[in-house]
């Protein structure tokens, strides 16, 4: 591969030197010679140190231009004294211009060296918090995955728990389940119809204020027919209606048998269950979008646990959960509405459900503050406009709030 | 003829001293060839007085025949002289880098100001420089001759008597090297010392003429048989003589016998020391004779008798011992690192070379092992060189030759045959400062006017630096239509229509063009301009009866192109550029122990610089400390030139790969200067300055066979024919670094080859082409 006129040189002689010297490389790398062979690690440095430290040599050279006269010893005799004074009456007429010139020099120059030591300190930096960011991302991903693996213990473990638990107690509390306890006995389903109709608000009210869930509904495509729409809870029907007239495809789940009734009575699709119990009887991976308005607030802890648990397991990827409940921000809703429905357990506080859906494999996790106060109800602020202002910060913002999820 | 005039601060038949002594010879001699000679000095005595007083009346003196006018000297601060002084001897040896100036803050503007000076000389100087055929200024260090010479530069010749010190690299030492207008070396080691310290701008001005020794007339039966009690011929020794001080590195010489001696007690080889000085050797040392300052006859007895003369100074510009000492048969050993007197050994055969104490003492027992015929072989070889060197007639002739004082007259250039061209314009497309075609232009110029013709550079493009020595092109005024008329044809230009126009004899040179395929993908802009180039080279081709290429690579494109038999044209590249001082931040940046690669060319996808820097990145990976030096123009914003820093960034090059730009010619010549090989990767190269430059500058060319550059480089460089295997490109690129064996093989053949490229021979081919023209 090498060529010369050069009638000196002989080729095949330099090719086997050549060769020669490749070998001696070889042999030096295979022992592991430090030095010699660098890492070559690329760097992102974006500043070249050399040329900037040349540059600043440069200015740091001619930082006080202007400050003395040069000693002129390429002239002599009179013409060096004379040149010597005139340089001197220049210097000294120019300092008008030179003195804050090179006060600028100076100040520019020291902050140019603090700006380059900053530089300099952040690139290591930031090549410190690159690499630990390179830990924190391996680890997080085990951190997924034990997550996961988690959940699923769990839900081992509530399932076996509750199957012992049945067989514990014995025939006569065979056919219970946690949600029925908590929603009361079949008895007082008129009731709590009567109560609804009476407390919860007129059905064209809330067909308004539901309507609020559909543009999230059609975003995570839900309502196609193999991605359903299960409302818990669908109490009078409302958010199934509005599914109905959208062409979604929907199916409520009430352990309400008047309510169950009247749904169905209007030609919803409509099962009569617990959630838990009906959840667990889906397969995986089965549903389009799970919501649930103003029921979670009925539920233990541990069933509302369970019940995140099971929404995760039977949503789709990319389905959507929404649990909508009173909000306790609200003053007036914490301390005295909520307590309206006898058979709400406690109010929810937002944040500590926000982080159990993410805790329990929910992705995506928000919260949605509904419906405040109309103003009319609001307090006046012409008066004293800041207080007026914190009082309806506490007694007339969102009555309601939904915590929102979706399957990865 | 005019007088040769004489410059040296001291003078007079007796003073020791190498420079005081060659000026009394030459001027002498001269003067027996019928030579009008003065000397221009000082009213000091001698260099050992006091600068400042006159020991002597100033005024004319007649010494049989050589006129020697003497000046008084200024007064000076001799306490600011010795403190620039310290400040320079302060730094140490090593740290000395050719190209950056040990006498910092303005220490070497007082050295010389407070020097020996006279102003009363300087004024002689300039009032009657016009009635001198030459001034020969001796030595290169006082403030006569650093303050004189640069009145009369054009006539100066300067005799430097270099040594590799302290002195040699002040700026002002520069300053009078690179203005004067020729240098005598005394032996070719001060002439390399000389190139090492200031590059090739001084390569054609230099001339070495040797310095003559008196040989002794005297029969050897005549000397003295006895020295200081010593029976010389029944004595077997080792002679030192000279100054005996550290500068000299006499106690070296001692220190080693002294080991020699433990080692080989019963030796019976002695070391004589002969020569002025303070300090008493060999008192404590069994077999070393410490005579002191001897007689002349003395001396040349112990020369003759002697096993053989050690010179161990590292600071000679010239050892008249050395040659005494051939000049009677015997050999000779001088300290390795010393150029002056290494390289006369070396290339006399006539002796050794050592350098360490253990080097020494290992030299004397293999002296005492030989016999007298083994040693007479040696001295033999040495009295051959010195015959040449060192014979005064020799050496006068040389002084004669170079000064032009016996030619008939310098010969007259070829004038222009009667009614023919009277003028003869360049046209080029565009003209900036450091572009190959624009320096070619000013030097054809320059050879037309030297012919008689009147020549004018016309352009379309002038860079603002360059004013001075072109005109802006404006629609053909100023270029008659009789005028001969050269165009310079490269990228695409709006010039073709008028040159096609043009009624006058007219021939087209070609500078060639980038192939656009080249570029296309990367620079599309540029493509597009080489096409126009070369689609204009087909409808300038019927209308140019004479053409060349810069290259038989460029000409068999205009043949292809349609042009009917083109010459060939090489560009000018002579090593007269460099010299100007090198750029002194450049020159210590480089200068850094690390191995220095070079490319030189524009930042362009055809030079492959993305290829070098790959190969580049093997190199340093296998060798390390190294830098790659990449010269060339660029835009920041340039896709290509962010693509290589991409590159760069990617193998972590970024202290070791330099781009410097396109660069003011005092950096390139740094550049060039502090580099070791020349590697180029490119792919496209219509001629290549750069690599005829390297060449210059005794840089091994290490490049990619393509397009013109091996015709450039004939025999010169190393070519490589494949780029894919960067290990094997690496470890031949170190071996042209490090192998002396093969860089030595290289750099000779290229000095031959660069000489094709001076004016001289660009100078018959431009004859022809004007012939051509002429019809």
């Amino acid at each position: 591969m090498l060529e010369t006129k050069n009638s000196e040189i002989d080729l095949a002689d330099l090719l086997e030197k050549v060769a020669i010297e490749l070998k001696m490389q070889q042999k030096k790398q295979g022992r592991g010679q430090k030095g010699v062979f660098r890492e070559d690690l690329p760097i992102n440095d974006p500043f070249t140190w050399s040329q900037l430290k040349e540059t600043m040599k440069v200015a740091e050279l001619n930082v006080n231009a202007g400050a003395e006269v040069t000693s002129m010893l390429h002239y002599r005799g009179i013409v060096r004294k004379i040149a010597r004074l005139l340089g001197k009456v220049t210097v000294f007429l120019g300092r008008v211009i030179t003195i804050p010139q090179r006060n600028f020099n100076s100040s520019i120059l020291h902050s140019l060296r603090i700006t380059l030591d900053g530089i300099r300190d952040m690139n290591r930096t930031t090549a410190r918090l690159e690499r630990e960011m390179e830990h924190i991302k391996e680890k997080s991903q085990l951190v997924d995955y034990l997550k996961t693996g988690l959940i699923t213990q769990e839900r081992r473990v509530s399932i076996l728990l509750e199957e012992l638990r049945r067989q514990v107690n014995g025939a006569e509390s065979g056919q219970e389940t946690l949600v029925q306890e908590l929603s009361g006995p079949n008895i007082l389903d008129p009731l709590y119809l009567a109560f609804e109709n009476q407390f919860r608000g007129t059905r064209e009210e809330i067909i308004d204020r539901l309507m609020e869930y559909l543009p999230l509904i059609r975003e995570a495509r839900a309502g196609a027919e193999d991605r359903e729409i299960l409302d818990i809870g669908c109490g009078r029907g409302e958010w199934l209606e509005i599914m109905n007239d959208e062409g979604l495809v929907a199916k409520g789940l009430d352990i309400n048998h008047v309510l169950v009734q009247d749904c169905r009575d209007k030609g919803f699709k409509v099962e009569e269950n617990d959630a838990l119990s009906y959840l667990r009887s889906l397969p995986d991976n089965s549903l389009g979008a799970i919501t649930s308005f103003h029921l979670i607030e009925h539920l233990e802890f541990d069933t509302r646990v369970a019940l995140f648990d099971e929404s995760v397991r039977v949503l789709k990827s990319g389905g959507i959960a929404i649990f909508e409940t009173p909000n306790p921000r609200n003053l007036l809703v914490g301390s005295c509405n909520f307590w309206s429905d006898p058979t709400h357990l406690r109010p929810l506080y937002p944040e500590t459900h926000q982080f159990l859906m993410e805790y329990r494999g929910f992705c995506k996790v928000e919260l949605l503050f509904l419906h405040p106060h109309e103003d009319d109800q609001r307090l006046p602020e012409e008066e004293a406009p800041e207080l007026a202002f914190r009082l309806n910060e506490l007694l007339s913002c969102a009555r309601d709030y939904a915590i929102i999820g979706y399957k990865v | 003829m005019k007088p040769v005039a004489f410059v040296i601060p001291w003078f007079g038949e007796h003073l020791k001293g190498g420079a005081e002594q060659q000026a009394w010879q030459v001027a002498n001699r001269l003067l027996q060839h019928g030579v009008k000679v003065e000397v221009l000095t000082t009213c000091c005595s001698s260099f050992l007085e006091d600068w400042s007083i006159n020991h002597l009346p100033s005024g004319v003196e007649n010494l049989n025949g050589l006129l020697v006018r003497r000046f008084k000297v200024d007064k000076r601060n001799g306490k600011l002289f010795n403190d620039a002084n310290a400040h320079a001897l302060a730094v140490p040896p090593e740290n000395l880098r050719p190209g950056s100036n040990p006498f910092t803050f303005g220490t070497g503007e007082q050295f010389v100001a407070e020097n020996i000076n006279s102003l009363s000389l300087e004024r002689y100087l300039k009032r009657n420089k016009k009635k001198y055929h030459a001034f020969i200024f001796i030595p290169y260090l006082y403030g006569i001759i650093l303050n004189g010479l640069p009145l009369v530069a054009e006539k100066a010749w300067l005799q430097p008597c270099l040594h590799d010190e302290v002195y040699a690299y002040l700026a002002e030492v520069e300053n009078i090297i690179r203005g004067c207008h020729g240098i005598f070396y005394n032996s070719p080691g001060e002439e390399r010392l000389a190139h090492d310290l200031f590059g090739p701008g001084i390569l054609r001005k230099g001339k070495v003429v040797g310095e003559g020794v008196e040989i002794s007339e005297l029969n050897r039966e005549t000397l003295p048989r006895q020295v200081a009690g010593l029976h010389l011929d029944q004595e077997k020794y080792v002679l030192c003589l000279g100054r005996r001080d550290n500068t000299k590195n006499t106690s070296l010489l001692v220190n080693s016998y002294h080991l020699y001696r433990k080692r080989h007690p019963e030796s019976t080889l002695k070391l004589i020391l002969a020569g002025p000085g303070d300090e008493k050797y060999g008192a404590a040392v069994q077999g070393i004779y410490d005579l002191g300052l001897v007689a002349e006859l003395d001396k040349e007895a112990l020369l003759s008798q002697c096993v053989a003369l050690f010179q161990p100074s590292r600071k000679e510009s010239y050892s008249r011992v050395i040659m005494e000492a051939w000049l009677y048969n015997r050999p000779v050993a001088v300290h390795g690192a010393c150029l002056a007197t290494a390289m006369a050994v070396e290339a006399a055969g006539g002796g050794w070379l050592a350098e360490s104490r253990e080097e020494w003492s290992r030299l004397f027992h293999q002296l005492e092992q030989m016999d007298e015929g083994q040693l007479l072989e040696f001295g033999a070889k040495g009295r051959e060189y010195a015959r040449q060197y060192a014979e005064w007639d020799a050496v006068i002739d040389r002084y004669e030759s170079v000064l032009g004082l016996r030619s008939s007259g310098a010969t007259q250039k070829d004038n222009i045959q009667p009614n023919t061209l009277r003028t003869i314009h360049q046209l080029t497309p565009g003209f900036a400062y450091g572009d190959a075609i624009s320096n070619q232009a000013i030097i054809l110029r320059e050879l037309l006017r030297s012919k008689g013709y009147k020549s004018e550079i016309f352009t379309e493009h002038l860079d603002p630096l360059m004013v001075h020595e072109a005109k802006l092109f404006m629609e053909g005024k100023g270029i008659h239509d009789d005028a001969g008329l050269i165009y310079h044809h490269s990228i695409g230009a709006g010039l073709t229509d008028f040159v096609i126009k043009h009624p006058g004899p007219k021939s087209l040179i070609y500078h060639n063009v980038t192939p656009p395929d080249l570029v296309r993908d990367l620079e599309p802009e540029l493509a597009e301009m080489l096409e126009q180039g070369l689609s204009d080279l087909k409808l300038l081709a019927p209308h140019f009866s004479v053409s060349a290429g810069a290259s038989r690579f460029n000409s068999c494109e205009l043949e292809e192109n349609g042009f009917t038999d083109p010459a060939v044209l090489p560009i000018c590249v002579a090593p007269e550029k460099w010299n100007i001082q090198a750029d002194p931040n450049m020159m210590a940046r480089l200068q850094d122990g690390k191995d220095n690669i070079l490319f030189v060319g524009r930042v362009v996808a055809n030079k492959c610089q993305h290829d070098l820097i790959k190969a580049f990145a093997t190199y340093r990976t296998m060798y390390g400390n190294c830098r790659l030096i990449l010269v060339g123009g660029f835009m920041e914003e340039e896709s290509y030139y962010q693509s290589l820093m991409e590159l760069v960034r990617s193998y972590g090059l970024e202290g070791d790969v330099l781009f410097a730009g396109k660069v003011p010619d005092s950096t390139l010549h740094a550049c060039y200067r502090c580099s070791h090989l020349f590697w180029s990767m490119s792919e496209h190269e219509g001629f290549g300055v750069p690599l005829i430059e390297s060449m210059w500058f005794d840089i091994p060319v290490f490049a990619y066979k393509s397009s013109a550059v091996p015709e450039t480089l004939a025999e010169g460089g190393l070519l490589f024919t494949h780029k894919d295997d960067f290990t094997q490109l690496a470890a031949a690129a170190r071996l042209l670094l490090h192998d002396l064996d093969l860089r030595n093989k290289i750099i000779s053949a290229q000095q031959n080859r660069r000489k094709d490229f001076l004016p001289e021979a660009i100078e018959m081919k431009l004859d022809d082409l004007i012939r051509g023209m002429n019809g």
